[in-house]
């Protein structure tokens, strides 16, 4: 029997728990009988735990998960290999402990909104007035069915007593479920076998009856086609990643402030298709930011008018705005006389002993046990996830080292309680250095309300303290043998959006991902082109092209001004290639490699979700594509580097065109990409080409840029001339770069696209690319490269030219005014 | 003694481009309670909105909600009301209870009264409590009558700060006021509230008007050209008294409500949200004429 053998002879390395504190995987020397089947696995000389450990490392690194950290900048997100393993009998007291905790805190808010009869005499009323997270225009309002809480979490410690203690509540936007699922995807993944030797408990029931629950109660509330949708801070937010990873795994979208528009008190996303409305928002931003009008006006990240349609029943916010109310230290201390007084029952899981100093008895036992109390902000709320646990746990007042901290407690002792610490219990985790070691965990665990009442997810976040940061574990339920595994099977998410519902904001990135894309692989095959002309590789004729068109060539892309430009042409080929360099190299450079590739990484973040993984990896890959800078010497070693990321950017493109959706989403990246390389096109040409006499080699560099030297070699197996040049870009509708089937792309991109039904008339957008289009087919090849003006101009091909470029530009106009900024002054939305 | 009044507050925005929607929430009614009687509002706002209701809010202040969806690049707000404001006549300072006993009151918040009261006792979203206590805590003597304590704030208040625009503006914090010495009403009603919250008292803030022209050969008050706040102070059965900071003195019938909160963000006059516009300029006329 595993569990009666000594624990250190189990692990492959030893294991000491330190002494005084509650252990969970170890009693004195003893495995506890639930872990014995993790401590078997242990002790199987085949199971490698670096090796484990290694493999999680990568698949997170992949799945660049991140966390915000406390200083606000980005940390990745850390997963230690050995889950954290609940007894199926705690299971059971910590469920009901938390379900009535729940239903107790949604009544607590319920009041505080309604009747306030608890603030008549039962509490004082500092708990809801000196609360900066009591949001009086919330009051009156009437969650449906009563539910103001629909998701809440717990943080958990164990005291040395074996006892476990909230530590906190967490009611305003409880975040980490994302974290959840994504440990348990990567775990079991990772650690297959073990998952299925401990017939661990499935999360996916947990999401599926919080989905349906939700998802009901705003059915109740408004239109069956009503969407539901995620708000979020958007990417600048480092926690956007367990949004994103929450939202694709729910099917909602996620959307920000500026994608809803309330009109008539009834909220609206704003889509492609024009205004749809919303019956349900799963608010992941803080209250006060979620309406500018009544709430913080200063706040960037809500609607105006969402608190006032909320109110007025029109949409269904969870959780309902002002749940904060009740997410702080000093309702700790109340929750087990409000349980006798609203529930009638005894609070069955214990919170931390906390007194509130809002009261002179609890105020004199604090201020008389300042050594052996923690002195807290008592309406502060804390984050965990973002901050590091040891921080979460401290004290905002230490009167120990500075006496005088104790004045504001006097002074304004109801913004104050003291806790009783607490000697967390450990955990082990796998140290990469090649130990076994002991570190203090909490456990976060989440209530959801569902159609049967509030039910507990059987798994959670474990969070261990080491020195190295905290590091998270998975947190694993073994079923009991007669406990039936509740999969329903088939039994599907809830119904994934269609694109038709595609936000307006979310289609304008995807626009832009598109061009920006383009651009880069534009400017890189230029420069490419460039470096190999400027030292006469790239021609057949061996000959160097003449430095004033690679330099012009730059000024007309607006890469450098123009008197630069001259003044690098004059001076020769060395400045001419330093010229390159800096731009090419330069950080601040706005056409070099670094701020061209963040500009796409930038865009692509906003539509993440929408990406595949292996996509997004790509994207990753890009970014680090700048810092390669110092492994480049020589001109050639810039063109290897080039040819490297022209390769990257063909797999991302191919990664797109192969796995996304043919929604208007994958329409409109695609437009983004044939309206960038037309213009692109348009611009190189009349740069190289208008203008007689024609340099030698001019027309190699064009192809080149343009990637259609191939296409030329195959088709004419000749030096290029004009004509054939001009043939094969502009009017040939079979080169995959030539400007014909951009456009031809375009339109019938443009023709599936939602419209506003105008009698008799094309829209703006399509008029504009048949005009383009038949201009270019009708084009006649002679005039275009013959005629000439006095003064060096070929008249005809200039005007193409310019004609084309002005219906491009327009077209970016109409598309902006049509699909991402529509205006929400109008009845049929966004035409 | 009463005086009727008939207000007229224009509020004018010009954009420097087309506002494609605007939200606006307005304190712009006068509400009526003991010492006031509102009898005619009316409010004019060009363009037309699509929407306009009225609701009252926590504190019972009338509010109106708008919602304009024509394109515009001018919006009008007029607000006309026929009040009728009494004085409060007789308010004997010396015979206030202390300040003590009234803050212990309101904690304890054992009738309807005190149970109101006690809600503004505390910090509110731009009252903060810290600075202000060293600077009020010499007028806090044990025992001294809680009205006599206000005026007194009132006229320390209006002796130390200078009234001087745009040194502030409607987000300063009571500190950064302190550290000024300067300010507008709004700010001088913000300290006021700030130093007797800091003692546990009851303290509010109060948005309305001054009478434009004075009686012959009364001084004009400062700030009777705009919007005007002070701050009110709760003293058990003396029920709330207004002080007003600016012009250094304890309010009678030139002194309006529009309403009241914990401080200017609960009833600003006029709160709003567009889309578009780029710059604007506002445009504030208030007219107070006796009838």
């Amino acid at each position: 029997m595993s569990q009666s053998d000594s624990a250190s002879s189990l692990f492959a390395a030893p294991y000491a728990a330190p002494p005084g504190v509650y252990d969970e995987f170890v009693d004195g020397v003893s495995v506890r009988p639930h872990w014995s089947f993790m401590a078997d696995a242990l002790s199987d000389p085949a199971t490698d735990w670096a090796q484990a450990q290694e493999t999680i490392i990568k698949r997170l690194l992949s799945e660049s998960a991140a966390t915000t950290s406390a200083d606000g900048s980005p940390r990745p997100w850390q997963l230690d290999g050995l889950p954290f393993i609940l007894a199926p009998e705690e299971w059971e007291t910590l469920q009901t402990g938390l379900v009535q905790r729940a239903r107790l805190l949604n009544a607590i808010v319920a009041d505080f909104y309604g009747s306030t009869s608890l603030l008549r005499g039962v509490l004082p009323q500092a708990l809801a007035f000196a609360n900066p997270h009591y949001l009086l225009p919330c009051s009156g309002y009437q969650a449906p069915e009563g539910v103001f809480l629909s998701l809440l979490s717990f943080d958990l410690g164990r005291s040395p007593d074996g006892q476990w203690r909230v530590l906190s509540n967490r009611t305003e936007a409880p975040s980490g479920l994302g974290y959840a699922l994504e440990n348990r995807m990567i775990m079991s993944r990772s650690v297959p076998d073990l998952f299925e030797r401990g017939s661990i408990a499935r999360l996916a029931h947990f999401f599926r009856s919080y989905s349906n629950g939700v998802q009901n109660l705003g059915r109740r509330i408004g239109s069956d086609e009503g969407l539901s949708v995620i708000l979020s801070a958007g990417p600048e937010q480092h926690s956007h990643f367990e949004q994103a990873f929450l939202g694709r795994y729910l099917g909602f979208p996620i959307v920000e402030g500026a994608d809803l528009a309330v009109q008539q008190g009834k909220v609206h996303l704003k889509t492609l298709e024009g205004l749809k409305p919303v019956n349900l928002i799963l608010r992941q931003i803080d209250s006060p930011a979620v309406d500018p009008l009544e709430l913080d006006p200063q706040s960037l990240l809500g609607t105006p008018g969402l608190l006032r349609a909320a109110a007025r029943g029109n949409v269904l916010i969870a959780n309902a705005i002002g749940s904060g109310v009740v997410e702080n230290d000093a309702i700790m201390s109340f929750l087990p006389g409000l349980a006798e007084h609203m529930l009638g029952e005894s609070l069955s899981l214990p919170s931390l002993a906390t007194w509130w100093c809002g009261q002179q008895v609890a105020l004199d036992h604090v201020l008389n046990n300042v050594d052996c109390l923690d002195i807290r902000r008592a309406f502060e709320r804390k984050p965990l996830l973002s901050a590091n646990m040891q921080n979460y746990l401290a004290p905002d007042v230490t009167p120990m080292d500075h006496p005088e901290s104790l004045d504001e407690v006097r002074q304004m002792p109801y913004a104050f309680v003291g806790r009783e610490r607490i000697n967390l219990s450990t955990v082990p985790w796998w140290n990469p250095a090649g130990h076994w070691e002991a570190a203090p965990m909490t456990l976060r665990m989440y209530v959801a309300a569902t159609e049967e009442g509030y039910q507990v997810l059987p798994g959670g976040l474990v969070r261990i303290s080491t020195a190295g940061g905290d590091i998270s574990k998975d947190v694993w339920l073994p079923r009991h043998r007669d406990d039936q595994v509740t999969r329903l099977p088939g039994a599907a998410l809830p119904t994934r959006r269609s694109d038709r519902d595609l936000p307006s904001r979310t289609a304008d990135h995807l626009f832009w991902l598109g061009r920006y894309l383009e651009r880069t692989e534009g400017a890189v095959r230029l420069y490419r082109s460039l470096f190999r002309y400027i030292n006469g590789e790239g021609d057949i004729s061996g000959q160097p092209v003449a430095l004033d068109i690679l330099t012009r060539l730059l000024s007309s892309m607006d890469y450098l001004s123009v008197a630069r430009a001259r003044r690098a042409a004059s001076a020769g080929r060395v400045a001419v290639e330093q010229e390159l360099w800096n731009i090419l190299f330069d950080p601040e450079s706005p056409d070099g490699l670094a701020k061209v590739l963040a500009n796409v990484k930038r865009t692509a973040e906003h539509v993440r979700e929408r990406l595949s993984r292996d996509a997004w990896r790509l994207f990753e890959g890009l970014s680090q594509a700048p810092q390669l800078r110092w492994r480049v010497h020589t001109a050639a070693d810039v063109v290897h580097m080039l040819d490297d990321l022209v390769e990257k950017l063909s797999a991302l493109n191919g990664q797109i065109q192969e796995n996304m959706t043919r929604g208007y989403g994958w329409r409109l990246l695609d437009s983004g990409r044939r309206l960038e390389r037309s213009q692109f096109l348009v611009r190189v040409i009349r740069e190289l080409c208008t203008r007689e006499p024609q340099a030698d080699g001019t027309l190699a560099l064009l192809l080149d840029a343009s990637d259609s030297a191939l296409t030329h070699r195959s088709r004419y197996q000749t030096v290029p001339t004009l004509a054939t040049v001009l043939d094969l870009l502009l009017t040939d509708n079979s080169n995959p770069r030539g400007l014909l089937l951009q456009i031809e792309t375009l339109q019938r991109h443009m023709a599936v696209m939602p419209r506003a039904e105008r009698e008799g008339l094309l829209p703006e957008a399509e008029r504009l690319l048949l005009a383009t289009h038949s201009e270019l087919s009708l084009a006649d090849l002679d005039k275009l490269t013959s005629i000439i003006s006095k003064t060096g101009l070929r008249t005809h091909l200039a005007r193409l030219l310019k004609r084309t470029e002005q219906n491009l530009s327009d077209l970016q106009a109409v598309l902006t005014s049509t699909y991402f900024n529509p205006s929400i002054s109008n009845d049929k939305g966004a035409f | 003694m009463s005086v009727e009044y008939h207000i007229r507050h224009a509020t004018e925005y010009r954009y420097e481009h087309l506002v494609g929607s605007s939200y606006q929430s307005l304190h712009l009614t006068p509400r009526s309670f003991l010492l006031q009687s509102v009898r005619d509002t009316r409010l004019t706002v060009t363009p037309m909105p699509l929407q306009q209701e009225r609701r009252v809010d926590f504190f019972g202040n009338p509010v109106t909600d708008l919602f304009i969806r024509d394109p515009h690049d001018h919006l009008m707000i007029v607000a006309e009301a026929d009040v009728t404001v009494y004085a409060n006549e007789d308010v004997l300072l010396d015979l206030s209870p202390s300040w003590e006993r009234t803050a212990e009151r309101a904690r304890l918040a054992d009738n309807h009264e005190a149970r109101d009261a006690g809600r503004y006792c505390f910090p509110s979203p731009q009252i903060v409590l810290t600075k202000a206590r060293d600077y009020a805590s010499g007028l806090f003597t044990p025992g001294k009558p809680l009205l006599r304590l206000a005026m007194e704030l009132t006229e320390r208040i209006y002796e130390d700060f200078e009234y001087r625009g745009g040194v502030t503006d409607v987000y300063t914090p009571v500190p950064d006021v302190l550290q000024a010495r300067a300010g507008v009403c709004q700010d001088f009603a913000h300290l006021g509230i700030a130093c007797l919250r800091a003692f546990g008292l009851p303290a509010r803030y109060v948005s309305g008007y001054l009478l434009t022209r004075p009686a012959e050969g009364q001084p004009r008050l400062t700030g009777a050209d705009a919007s005007h706040a002070w701050f009110s102070v709760w003293c058990q059965e003396f029920g709330w008294v207004d002080f007003d900071p600016t012009n250094n003195l304890q309010t009678q019938t030139e002194h309006i409500t529009l309403g009241w909160g914990r401080d200017y963000s609960d009833v600003s006059p006029t709160r709003g949200y567009i889309h578009g516009g780029g710059t604007q300029q506002l445009t504030v006329a208030v007219d107070v004429e006796p009838v």
